[in-house]
């Protein structure tokens, strides 16, 4: 036997697993999204998850939506992973992906990465959600202190339901939601609070990990391989944008206080 | 591309494509994760293709374009343990345990040539062209993997210098 032949037959028993062979082929009956509805989705999902997290205060209370097939991706970081079990609820559609294993009914096996918690926690628990067609996530850390909990992760969701490298870190007893972004130019993780100015823009109150501290505008868009990018705007109209920024902001501020008023 | 196309696609190059993700990033979920990628890449597309050779070149394309990209990623764990690759599939014989682990630890860019060889059975210049390298790098790369194997394997691997 030739070394050709020889190594097509160790590599002949390599093979994808079903299930994902069986998820590719489903993928012709999910409808395409254009970038527009994509960008779209995202900010209005973000702004929404923004008032029902400030609104009820305690996440949980969001409702997953019915059979919403999602696929999650871990955020990883060199030599800081650790795997636990979460359970998720009973029925709830888990399929496999990146790092992430449905183990039994309702519990996926999923890395989660020390190192992520802002108060130098270790992260304790992931609970995933869908709401309002888009899939969500909370983390909490082990710290007991209640204060200022982070964590981040990745989500990618089956075409139909795109949503696609979205940061997002929760504080537990907190009123906002932080995004994370990956600065490129910078070479780090920005994190910080932010609002929307326009459909696809998203303005940050960046902290840097090493304590330097700037506003970011950043544009979210759409890659052609699929990904949800962010990419820092030249800030060359930042008056027009801060004055719409504070316009939006008062606006979240006041919706969150009305609803906050109805479920009282 | 419409959906029978679209499927047969699908049956025709899974595992082939699978392989030369497995082959480079030598994990699992990451492998599937780019098979899905690709995949998702190629129903979306509007592109027209001639033929199902065409479609075949543009999957292998742009496996290898998502696999780089991958490792572009800031937050990818670079380093995948062996044994959680070997421990993944079942051979027949240890002969072809060793082998795939001697192939598994040879360095990512001499996997990927390997690969592209001997299961693709692509020429020097072909994998230079589809690794946007310069064949005489890529012939470096073989011959390195080559003598790693041979040295890994003795009898089992034919020396070919």
């Amino acid at each position: 036997m030739n070394n050709k032949d020889l190594y097509k037959s160790v590599m002949s028993g390599i093979q994808p697993s079903e299930n994902v062979i069986e998820r590719i082929m489903d993928m012709t009956n999910n409808k395409k999204r254009s970038k527009a509805d994509f960008i779209k989705g995202f900010v209005a999902s973000s702004m929404a998850f923004v008032i029902a997290i400030s609104a009820y205060g305690v996440y949980r209370s969001v409702t997953p939506k019915e059979n919403s097939p999602f696929h999650i991706v871990a955020l990883a970081d060199d030599n800081t992973s650790v795997t636990k079990n979460y359970p998720l609820k009973e029925g709830e559609p888990v399929k496999t992906g990146r790092q992430y294993r449905q183990i039994s009914e309702g519990v996926i096996e999923c890395p989660v990465y020390e190192g992520f918690c802002v108060d130098g926690s270790v992260i304790k628990s992931v609970d995933f959600y869908a709401y309002r067609g888009y899939f969500e996530k909370t983390v909490t850390s082990s710290s007991d202190t209640n204060t200022y909990h982070m964590g981040y992760a990745e989500l990618t969701l089956n075409p139909e339901y795109s949503m696609n490298m979205n940061h997002y870190g929760i504080v537990s007893n907190y009123e906002k939601i932080i995004p994370v972004v990956y600065d490129i130019e910078f070479g780090d993780w920005i994190e910080g609070d932010f609002t929307t100015v326009e459909d696809d823009i998203i303005v940050i109150n960046a902290e840097y990990k090493n304590g330097k501290t700037e506003q970011k505008l950043i544009r979210a868009s759409l890659s052609d391989d699929g990904y949800l990018m962010f990419e820092l705007i030249n800030e060359n109209n930042l008056d027009t944008v801060f004055e719409e920024i504070e316009e939006k902001s008062q606006e979240i501020t006041e919706r969150i206080r009305e609803y906050k008023n109805s479920q009282e | 591309m419409n959906k029978d196309e679209y499927i047969n696609a699908v049956k025709r190059n899974n595992k082939r494509i699978y392989l030369i993700a497995f082959s480079y990033l030598k994990n699992q979920y990451d492998a599937e994760d780019i098979l899905q990628d690709v995949f998702l890449k190629l129903w979306k597309t509007d592109k027209s293709f001639e033929s199902d050779e065409h479609i075949d070149k543009w999957l292998t394309i742009n496996c290898i374009s998502k696999c780089k990209d991958f490792f572009r990623l800031p937050f990818i764990n670079r380093t995948t343990p062996l044994d959680q690759a070997k421990e993944l599939y079942e051979f027949d014989s240890s002969k072809k345990i060793d082998i795939f682990n001697s192939i598994m630890s040879l360095p990512q860019k001499e996997r990927i040539v390997v690969h592209l060889f001997y299961y693709e059975d692509m020429t020097i210049e072909e994998i230079a062209k589809i690794l946007k390298s310069n064949p005489s790098t890529i012939k470096t790369r073989l011959r390195r993997a080559r003598n790693h194997l041979k040295e890994k394997l003795g009898d089992d691997w034919i020396n070919e210098q």
